[in-house]
């Protein structure tokens, strides 16, 4: 029986070439996009399950917010003393390890000892040597239960191994980090293998806690309320109960930071975390190793994949009702001789679901070919191996399956409930049956079409008001060049005075951090004579005089720093209105700095400059101080606009005069903005794309749908213009239908869309709101297109000879 | 074999209601070859469709081997009819998309043969037919008279106790008309009750009885034989 259903099936497909094409096309365009979103979402699953001690493994997370409950921040990390504590405060926790992040900005100068070649290389570990004793790393070369417990030792990467030894064993051979007197020299106690295993943890090395400089820095620091930037995980025995472990650490926190966080003003409470839910339930966490990915974001992309496939699925519906009449002989003819509504439903949901495995089959190597291109727009490495996962293809034949019944289930039905007596009398059967539907259907398919194309404009608006706000900087053309090393710091004079003679450098000036630079340092700041638990958070950066001329902040009252500046800070007009001063009454005023010592420090304000937007574009400006520092970490040269690539040659030539064998790494502001708006563009790129498909499968549908309807209608055309119709009026009457249901699409998609990017607009602080145009805009492309498909035909149909029609009917 | 009683049916518009069978009884015994004549619109394919249990009549009785099945349900009907009734149409009614070999089959995988037995079945009602050679052809690579000769192998392979034929030979030229006319003659006289519409006296010759209608009722009864 299967068989006969396969054969008529495949020979019905190939009868009506045009429909299958039509079907196949969209079917496949939308299995497609189902397929890469699955591809996607499947790369990002089971992170950390590979560590043996996965399910144990928890990650501290710490909600810090001052006293007075101004603010509360979510962060990925805890202080340096918290791991151990808690080790030996709760009987559940059997080990503890903590990870400074070096960071994928803050990244290091090496080179291998005794060659003068060096790489600035991120994604660097502070680690104590526990660490594998909690994570599961696969190591190549040495032996991961010691190689982290002499001071400066270094465990590294395969893909490091290979870049700095190139085919040589790395193992107890020398690494230095730094220059000048900050070198370090590290010896190479390990290599792991970086591809095993998915992880939030992706180090290109890993230096032992136990080495002098930051490790000691962490070792040493006792204090529970500061410092928060130790990335903490503990590792809990076998069958402990974590959630006991969770009530009990408010009373940790009480017994062991109450006295800190008192006299910093602070308040914290502290959070375990599966580390196996860090990759997709970490949104909004702060201080976090890399990136990671967000359920939310993965359920918005399989909600989109989902519509583009009922979009395809409406065109498969919409056409084989439509053509029901042209099946209307045989389904008589099969009744007749003995089939059953059910052995019909059956051998129309076998159609169906073979188009839809056509579809999938064609979509594997286009899948397979866009591999590369699906790894760039979702901004992961994606390879072809991860479509062999039995998954992956067990996800495709459901996703065929389900598409095959949803889309052939009502044709099936339609097709099947034909009584075999009206058509063997009339020889034909009416495709009227269908038609409400047929028109909800396509209603859907314009509804669907013009919110994406909604939903893409004001996403696009909301990227463009983001970027091109005021930021009370001039971010065009300022770089910023790194001052990493002890080296670098100490040629800053010599660096500045060079840089002073090059024609294209406009000025430049030291800062702490760059515009744009996320950093979430700030000081616990009071007014003098008031409450010190009254605090304010202030964001705080060092700068040379002349930072604010060099990236265009206008001052509004006092005078910008000078040399002598000790305890002189020039904050912003937030900050004025955080602590309620009048800005004329500013210039002087002073302000308490929570040192944590015995006594705090005041500093004085001696002047004011207009808002401007410090780190993440996203969020509101928020209170800084910036005080007088010579041997800062950057610094940020605003260069002519006119060849900028010369420019940076003569810097690049400068910088490599002074400090030899240290490459320049330097960003372009403008640029680092754009960066940081990367996950909006990655958002907004996946939107368009899945609109122009959602848009493309209309277009197909309705074209299918016009070629249907004006065959149909070949007759009455004829004889309306052999009574004198013109072809306007023609297309008038065909098109006019079409257009009502536009218009109830667009009236349905206007309050979905609303809704839905209201939602997602209120979590940008500086938003657009919703524009009426928007809409119009989107029913506009669609009208256009829908002219274009529709209007094409219509116009053929009506310019036909009616003498032709009237003939072939 | 078939007995209806009073039979009616009618079909209504909002404003009309046409009397298609108006109380039409009549009998048909076992291994009896009746044709049904009259002009068009008499109601002969209505009656055929009620008797192939295709439609359900709105009055009266229907016995079809002694079982009352004017009141069964869809279901019940083409389970019935799939086991006895063979249907041969004036326009041949084949499925374009399968081969002879595929269209005379049908039936029986409808009827849950296994398929070994539906091949052997097949063969033999194809070298029957004479129509052996052809088994792998399309219906529109075949003759009118061809495609006839599929339609009747399609109607008698699963051993029906009733053929209905409508207009069988409506649609061939006087040689293949004739040459289909035998094929049912001989199945008639092999054991199988034939009940055939026709326009034609000369077709109608073939059977043992014609029953002539007028506006839904039996208008007079010929005994041929």
């Amino acid at each position: 029986m299967w068989k006969t259903y396969f054969k008529t099936a495949w020979r019905n497909i190939l009868k009506n070439r045009t429909q299958a094409f039509i079907n196949i096309l969209g079917l496949t365009l939308g299995t497609l996009s189902c397929l890469a979103i699955m591809v996607y979402i499947f790369s990002q699953l089971n992170f950390d399950t590979h560590h043996e001690h996965a399910d144990e493994v928890y990650r501290l997370r710490t909600f810090i917010g001052s006293t007075n409950g101004s603010r509360e921040s979510n962060f990925a990390t805890a202080g340096p003393p918290y791991a151990f504590a808690m080790k030996d405060e709760f009987p559940e926790v059997e080990e503890a390890t903590r990870i400074v992040y070096l960071g994928s900005e803050n990244s290091e100068l090496l080179r291998p000892k005794g060659q003068k070649e060096a790489y600035f290389e991120a994604e660097g570990y502070l680690a104590d040597s526990t660490i594998f004793r909690i994570f599961t790393f696969k190591f190549i070369k040495g032996d991961s239960k010691r190689a982290l417990n002499e001071p400066n030792s270094i465990v590294i990467s395969s893909g490091m191994a290979e870049k700095y030894f190139k085919g040589d064993n790395p193992l107890n051979q020398y690494l230095v980090q730094g220059s000048g007197e900050d070198e370090l020299l590290l010896k190479v106690t390990g290599v792991f293998d970086e591809n095993f295993g998915k992880s939030h943890l992706r180090p290109n090395y890993i230096l032992s806690m136990n080495t002098p400089g930051m490790g000691e820095f962490v070792r040493n620091t006792t204090d529970f309320a500061t410092q928060n930037f130790v990335h903490t995980y503990v590792k809990l025995a076998k069958n402990a109960d974590v959630d006991l472990v969770r009530t009990k650490l408010p009373g940790f926190l009480e017994k062991y930071a109450k006295k800190d966080l008192e006299k910093w003003g602070k308040s914290k409470k502290l959070y375990l975390q599966n580390i196996q839910d860090i990759n997709l339930h970490s949104a909004g966490i702060e201080s976090q190793i890399g990136k990671t990915s967000d359920i939310n974001y993965l359920k918005m992309l399989a909600i989109l994949a989902l519509f583009i496939q009922l979009v395809a699925s409406v065109n498969f519906i919409n056409l084989s009702t439509a053509r029901a009449h042209k099946r209307a002989k045989e389904i008589g003819i099969r009744k007749t001789i003995g089939a059953s509504k059910n052995t019909l439903i059956k051998q129309f949901l076998c159609e169906s679901v073979i188009l839809a495995f056509v579809a999938a089959f064609i979509s594997i190597p286009l899948i397979a070919l866009g591999m590369p291109l699906l790894g760039g727009l979702f901004q992961t490495s994606l390879t072809i191996d991860i479509l062999w996962n039995w998954e992956i293809l067990a996800g495709l034949v459901v996703i065929a399956v389900l598409t095959g019944l949803v889309a052939g289930m009502y044709p099936a039905f339609l097709l099947a409930g034909i009584k075999p007596v009206r058509i063997l009398k009339s020889g034909s059967f009416s495709s009227s049956s269908g038609g409400f539907l047929r028109e909800a259907l396509v209603v859907f398919q314009f509804m669907v079409s013009i919110g994406l194309i909604a939903a893409v404009i004001i996403i696009l608006n909301q990227i463009h008001h983001t970027l091109d706000k005021d930021l009370g900087y001039s971010k065009e053309n300022i770089i910023a060049i790194k001052l990493g090393t002890d080296e670098a710091k100490d040629a800053i004079q010599q660096l500045s005075n060079s840089l002073g003679n090059i024609p294209g450098v406009t000025s430049a000036a030291l800062s702490d951090m760059y515009p744009s630079q996320v950093r979430d340092a700030d000081l616990a700041i009071y007014l003098p004579g008031e409450d010190p638990n009254k605090i304010q958070t202030m964001v705080y950066n060092g700068i040379s005089p002349g930072y604010f001329e060099t990236v265009g902040t206008k001052m509004m009252y006092g005078r910008t720093l000078s040399e002598t500046d000790t305890l002189g800070i020039i904050v912003n007009e937030s900050a004025l209105k955080a602590f309620n001063l009048k800005p004329e009454k500013a210039i002087g005023q002073q302000l308490m700095y929570k040192t944590g010592g015995e006594t705090d420090q005041a500093l004085e304000i001696v002047g004011v400059t207009e808002d401007f937007q410090f780190t993440e574009l996203k969020s509101v400006t928020r209170p800084i101080l910036n005080y007088m520092d010579s041997r800062t970490d950057w610094m940020v040269v605003r260069i002519a606009g006119n060849d900028i690539s010369q420019t940076l040659d003569k810097i690049n030539t400068s910088w490599n005069d002074i400090l030899r064998h240290k490459p320049m790494e330097y960003r372009f502001v403008d640029e680092e903005l754009e960066r940081l708006l990367s996950e909006e563009k990655r958002l907004a790129r996946i939107s368009t794309i899945f609109t122009v498909l959602a848009v493309i499968l209309c277009t197909l549908g309705l074209f299918g749908l016009i070629s249907f309807i004006a065959e149909q209608k070949r007759k009455e055309i004829g004889i309306r213009k052999v009574l004198g119709a013109n072809v306007p009026s023609i297309v008038n009457l065909l098109l006019r239908d079409f257009v009502i249901l536009l218009l109830i699409g667009l009236a349905l998609a206007v309050p979905i869309t609303w809704y839905q990017m209201e939602e997602w607009l209120s979590s940008y602080p500086d938003r657009i709101s919703i524009q009426w145009w928007t809409f119009v805009l989107a029913g506009g492309i669609s009208f256009i297109i829908m002219i274009f498909t529709v209007g094409l035909k219509t116009i053929r149909t009506a310019s036909t000879n009616p003498v032709k029609n009237l003939r072939t009917e | 074999m078939i007995k209806i009683t009073n039979l009616e049916k009618y079909y209504k518009t909002e404003e009309v209601k046409t009397i298609a069978l108006n109380k039409l009884s009549f009998e048909v015994k076992e291994g009896e070859f009746a044709a049904i004549m009259g002009p068009s619109g008499c109601g002969k394919s209505t009656l055929l469709n009620i008797l192939g249990m295709l439609d359900d009549p709105d009055g009266g009785s229907y016995l079809f081997n002694g079982i009352e099945v004017a009141n069964f349900n869809e279901r019940k009907r083409a389970n019935l009819r799939k086991h006895n009734i063979g249907f041969v149409f004036q326009s041949f009614n084949l499925i374009d998309e399968l081969t002879v070999f595929e269209n005379v089959e049908l039936p029986l995988i409808y009827t849950g043969v296994k398929p070994a037995d539906r091949k052997a079945r097949v063969d033999e009602v194809l070298e029957k037919m004479q129509i052996m050679h052809r088994r792998k052809h399309f219906p529109q690579q075949l003759s009118g008279g061809q495609q006839q000769r599929v339609a009747v192998a399609r109607a008698v392979v699963n051993n029906p106790k009733v053929i209905l034929a409508d207009e069988p030979t409506g649609n061939l030229d006087s040689s293949n008309g004739n040459e289909v006319m035998d094929l049912l003659t001989e199945l008639n006289e092999a054991g199988t009750t034939i009940i055939m519409v026709t326009h034609s006296e000369h077709d109608a010759k073939f059977s043992h009885r014609i029953i002539r209608m007028l506006d839904g009722q039996k208008v007079t009864e010929n005994v041929l034989v």
